[in-house]
């Protein structure tokens, strides 16, 4: 799989946009339409605030947050209190809860959508590409991960991963978070990458690549200049629901015990725990739902943003 | 026509049988086994349990006998449904789950599609959020909340609707195909929108517009056969996933499918049931595919069985 | 799928059952009226939530409580239970037990028929223990003979050393009598007499038919209630059988077990009348349900012991100070009654808080706060340094069961907090779960056990260190429990078990923490519904009004 290695597609497609404004380069006026929608602003500004309130909020609390205060079990919502949101059932504040989950779910979820729609796009153009024998090989691999049972493969992946790490981007996984993250990223490729090698299989027959081939560009070239460029439109518009998907996976993960443990907590244990006290004491479910429902909104509107402010074809 | 899926379906034969391969050994690896269930039952008891199940045979063995089985069409006995064969568990459950799936997927990228080319073509304007909002209200509220809330207002409230259990009948089909669409039509929608809008840009589209036709044809005629082929390659996979049925679904409304069996089976290490679920799968992803593929050659004739 | 065509059998029958349905009720309801003519005006059926989907219903091989509720209507057993979970007399009307304690003989009641009208006699109850200690039936069940109670013969079966059924320790000299011997003397043993152990079995269709004999077309049983329909996954139906001994005092004619897989789902389908009985409410509901349902929220003590076990034979924790700190440093009073809740109550021994059993308790459990973390401290200290450790952290290993994952959690946080050390929860799925055990890796297991019955015997057996399950060695608790076996009589019998129980609980290989109660919803509709300890509640014994 040496198509894995290509470099990302970073700055997006290949055909300059027409009519820009005299000095502006084709990044920047991208940026300036971006600019001016409005509402992929504020959604940006919301998500920043929710990112710095879970990676920096915790710190505000005193140290022994996460202890849990037994003599104040299950504190109802009173925004003027040190528990605005009340405590749950161990006394620990729920707002501290939520903050501290949504470090690791933001993480996995910006981290896997972002590996697994680099992956689908660059191994579903390829194989739809190149078509013939390389596309079956390549896509019925695809058809057998889909089907492999999703447990079994969560608990291989743990076997192998406890006690190593990994490192994506950078930023340090220690065992239990990278299988967790590989788990969530092995399934989550793989329906883009059907999506992607459609759009290669379209592509392929269009003129500009024939023409390309024409004028003796390579296959790797074809793949990353013109393959790839045209199908990212199409599945990042889907990235901020990848980035949902990347989330409750780690939910069922959690539940089945293969994910985070507590008294450590991610949106997806909080909102598995709080879906079985929807009934007791719904705000466990609503505060976590919330965060997330927020930041998928927010995503859905940046994505349709930069879609926008990056089309090939926009004017 | 006819030679291509004959030809798509021979070739399938070697991916299900590396599919289950794969999962065979793949199961094995998972600490405990089916029988691990009570630390009382002394090591002869549990050793008499396994022996009976061959489980003690080298793992060759195994497989063969349970691929020589399924040559038979007989995919063995369920380990956790002692009464019950695999082949009977899923020609039981498995028609209800396709019901259900179907319907789902009906229901869902229909209104999908419906979104996701209102919003498209009334672009950041109200229309348009308002149609994504609708969209993402089904996938940001999940499953487990959206079905209890149903059963409590059209169930017990309103009465209108049975709150769980199953005839076969529409009444207690209804909620659970709603509940089961919904997350669905998120992902069609988005899909459908950012393709349309994509391909209304696309020149030929353009010169559709040039030669007079109707605008509401054109969009119609024209760009819909090129925006949905995205949406297409979607549904292969989507399809597979939802017509084998939904744990969370089948056990809020009590439904009698295989969605559990997944699950279930992984989890008491029902061996012979996660091959037969697992092989059943592959089969349908592969089909689904298959008819992808068939579709995408319909819409867009460039593009040539091989 | 082609490979879908090749074996459906239950989805024809299914068909087929529908549409016999009618006309099979039909024929046993006009020989149920015959029979009681007088009192036949209305079929009354009750319809009783079971929980998840079962396994198997047959009666030599299932394992799980919910199986057992509908195996405790089908069939009768030599014993059987009353509705508050007394012995009585069941297929047989009275026993001995010799006086060595090893020799019980039962004495069949006259006239015993099975459902299809064939004769019941002693060698049916003989072949159903026999078949199921047979090696070839693959029963879990075996375990009962060989172990718990011992009958003659049995473990060198189940071992395969030999395999003649004759020379088992169960026998009958004649139509109307069992004899049964066993290697060591076991008082509590009537209970595995009963339906849902010793189940007799109906030789002609086993024969005939196989492990098929359970299916509803096939089945031959000799209780109360015998199968007319098994949907898998949604519900099973019994109805009245005529020819039970005591089909006369049998109010209820017809009792569908339907399955409520989201006990979410039972408890608004129990609202909205579709169900009479909901099993298994959820624990954070109960509180809410008690308010709207009142008397009709049962939440009884149950067999179920929740406690942590240390593993003694790794460090640190073959120090018992740092065990005994740990267990001194729980607050049970909070942890259990405000953070569980759910009717879970606070158990300060090893077995279950019994009606007239009165067992040991650990001494923490009667101090305060204040002192109980102060000795905790000390204690903690002392073991550190015999064990020479200068930081104390571990892993709690747990199933992913919801309460169990938060009695996990909520012992990590009340050890960090109380003692500063560092611990760690490992909520797993079940299978790994046990699997750490048996495998020996693990530091403090979050353990459980669900008692057979409502007697301390069943606890105490399963922690007699010549079981080897914790790896610890008492000669003392081996003699008090052998000498108990012996006892005269039940209270004796009892005072001496209390004793071994407090030579475990000193040696604090485990730690005791709460008592899971059963919580049911029961329609007002029923009554003869008794709430008891070992969750027994025979059908036979309800009636149900206003059907």
């Amino acid at each position: 799989m040496s198509d894995l290695t290509v470099p990302p597609p970073l700055g997006l497609p290949g055909e300059p946009a027409e009519e820009i404004p005299v000095g502006l380069s084709p990044f920047r006026a991208s940026l300036r339409r971006f600019g001016k929608n409005h509402l992929a602003v504020v959604s940006i500004v919301i998500l920043v605030l929710i990112a710095l309130a879970c990676f920096f909020g915790p710190m505000l609390y005193p140290e022994d947050a996460e202890l849990g205060d037994f003599d104040n079990i299950s504190a109802p919502i009173d925004l003027f209190s040190i528990h605005p949101f009340g405590t749950d059932e161990q006394g620990r504040d729920l707002l501290y809860r939520v903050l501290t989950g949504g470090r690791l779910s933001l993480t996995l979820g910006f981290f896997g959508a972002l590996v697994s729609v680099f992956i689908s796009i660059a191994y579903g153009s390829t194989a739809g590409y190149l078509g013939g024998r390389v596309d079956d090989v390549m896509m019925r691999t695809v058809d057998i991960l889909l089907a492999l049972p999703f447990i079994f493969l969560a608990i291989l992946i743990k076997i192998v991963l406890q006690d190593s790490g990994l490192h994506v981007f950078g930023i340090a996984f220690d065992g239990p978070e990278a299988s967790v993250f590989v788990a969530v990223v092995v399934t989550l490729w793989l329906t883009p990458a059907v999506i992607a090698r459609g759009q290669a299989v379209t592509l392929r027959s269009r003129e500009f690549i024939e023409a390309a081939r024409a004028g003796g560009m390579s296959q790797f070239q074809i793949i990353t200049q013109h393959i790839m460029p045209n199908s990212v439109n199409v599945v990042v518009v889907y990235s901020s629901l990848l980035v949902l998907e990347a989330i409750l996976t780690e939910s069922f993960l959690s539940f089945l015990g293969l994910g985070v443990q507590p008294p450590d907590a991610s949106w997806g244990s909080l909102i598995n725990d709080g879906a079985g006290k929807i009934d007791s004491d719904p705000r466990l479910l609503i505060l976590p739902s919330a965060f997330l429902a927020a930041v998928l909104f927010c995503l859905n509107y940046i994505t349709d943003g930069l879609r926008d402010a990056f089309d090939p074809n926009e004017r | 026509m006819f030679r291509y899926v004959t030809y798509r379906t021979l070739k399938s034969l070697p991916t299900l049988l590396a599919l289950a391969v794969i999962t065979f050994f793949m199961m094995r690896v998972a600490p405990g086994g089916p029988f691990s269930s009570n630390r009382r039952v002394p090591k002869e008891v549990r050793l008499n349990i396994e022996n009976a199940y061959h489980l003690h045979d080298p793992i060759w063995e195994q497989f063969w006998r349970w691929f020589w089985g399924v040559l038979h069409f007989d995919f063995g006995p369920s380990f956790k449904y002692r009464d019950y064969t695999v082949s009977e568990l899923i020609a039981h459950g498995f028609p209800t789950s396709l019901e259900v799936g179907l319907w789902a997927m009906f229901i869902s990228t229909v209104l999908g599609l419906i979104l996701g080319i209102a919003g498209a073509l009334r672009r950041n304007g109200p229309i348009d959020y308002t149609a994504g909002a609708i969209a993402m209200v089904g996938l940001a509220i999940p499953i487990y909340v959206i079905g209890p809330i149903g059963q409590i207002v059209l169930g017990l409230h309103l009465q209108w609707l049975p709150i769980a259990g199953w005839d076969g009948t529409w009444p207690y089909k209804v909620m659970p195909i709603l509940t089961l669409s919904l997350p669905n039509i998120a992902y069609v929608s988005r899909l459908m929108r950012g393709s349309m809008i994509e391909t209304v840009r696309t020149n030929y589209v353009r010169t559709a517009r040039a030669k007079g036709i109707g605008e509401r044809k054109t969009i119609l005629k024209h760009a819909m056969k090129g925006a949905i082929m995205p949406v297409v390659a979607y549904l292969g996979p989507a399809t597979a996933i939802t017509v084998t049925g939904s744990i969370v679904v089948e056990t809020i409304f009590g439904i009698p499918g295989i969605g559990r069996y997944f699950v279930d089976g992984a989890i008491s290490r029902d061996y012979p049931l996660v091959m037969g679920v697992t092989v059943l799968y592959g089969a349908i992803i592969i089909l689904a595919n298959l008819l992808t593929d068939i579709v995408r050659g319909i819409l867009d004739p460039k593009v040539s069985y091989e | 799928m082609s490979f879908c065509n090749g074996n459906r059998p239950s989805v024809r029958r299914a068909a087929a059952l529908n549409s016999a349905k009618s006309a099979l009720f039909g024929a046993v309801l006009v020989a149920a009226g015959a029979a009681l003519a007088a009192s036949a005006s209305a079929e009354s059926t009750l319809v009783r939530g079971m929980g998840p989907t079962i396994g198997t219903l047959d009666p030599q091989l299932n394992f799980l409580a919910n199986e057992g509720w509908i195996q405790d209507d089908m069939y009768e057993g030599l014993t059987a239970q009353d509705a508050s979970g007394n012995i009585i007399p069941g297929a047989a009307d009275k026993w001995e037990l010799s006086d060595d304690g090893l020799t019980y003989t039962f004495h069949l009641r006259d006239g015993l028929k099975w459902s299809n009208g064939d004769p019941l006699v002693a060698q049916d109850f003989v072949n159903g223990v026999v078949r199921t200690v047979d090696p070839a039936t693959a029963s879990d069940k075996a375990y009962i003979f060989c172990s718990t109670i011992a009958v003659t013969g049995v473990c060198d079966f189940t071992a395969k050393k030999t395999s003649d059924p004759t020379k088992l320790g169960i026998s009958a000299p004649d139509a109307k009598t069992v004899v049964v011997k066993l290697d060591k003397p076991a008082p509590y043993a009537l209970i595995y007499f009963g339906s849902y152990y010793g189940a007799p079995l109906h030789k002609p269709s086993f024969d005939k038919f196989g492990a098929a004999f359970i299916k509803p077309e096939n089945i031959v049983s000799n209780g109360a209630y015998h199968m007319a329909e098994n949907v898998p996954q949604s519900h099973v139906t019994l109805v009245k059988n005529p020819n039970f001994w005591d089909a006369a005092n049998v109010k209820i004619d017809k009792v569908v077990y339907q399955i409520t897989e989201d006990n979410k789902t039972a408890v608004k389908l129990f609202k909205s009348g579709q169900l009479d009985v909901g099993v298994d409410i959820p624990a954070d509901d109960v509180l809410n349900l008690q308010k709207e349902f009142g008397d009709e929220m049962h939440v009884t003590p149950y067999l179920e012991t929740d406690y942590f076990s240390f593993n003694i034979k790794v460090p640190p924790f073959d120090n018992i100070n740092i065990r005994k700190a740990l267990s001194t440093a729980l607050d049970r009073d909070t942890f259990i009654n405000k953070v569980i809740k759910g009717g879970y109550v606070v158990n300060c021994g090893y077995v279950v808080p019994l009606p007239d059993y009165k067992g040991a308790r650990v001494p923490e459990c009667d101090m305060d706060q204040a002192t109980r973390i102060k000795t905790a401290k000390a204690l903690l200290a002392q073991g550190m340094k015999e064990a020479n450790i200068k930081k104390l952290s571990f892993t709690i290993e747990s199933s992913n069961d919801d309460t169990q994952k938060k009695i996990a959690e909520t012992a990590a946080l009340m050890w960090k907090k109380a003692l500063g050390v560092d611990v760690k929860v490992n909520a797993q799925e079940r299978d790994a779960w046990l699997d750490a055990f048996n495998g020996g890796k693990w530091q403090v297991f979050n353990d459980d056990l669900v008692g057979d019955f409502a007697g301390p015997e069943t606890f105490l057996a399963y922690i007699d260190p010549r079981g080897g399950v914790y790896g610890w060695e008492s000669k003392e608790y081996e003699d008090l429990w052998d000498k108990a076996m012996l006892a005269a009589d039940k209270q004796q019998r009892y005072a001496l078990l209390a004793q071994a129980e407090k030579v475990f609980l000193d040696q604090y290989t485990s730690t005791p923490l709460d008592a899971a109660p059963s919580r049911d919803l029961v329609s007002k509709k029923i009554s003869g519904w008794v709430d008891n300890v070992g969750a027994s509640h025979p059908t036979r014994f309800m009636t149900i009004s206003g059907n």
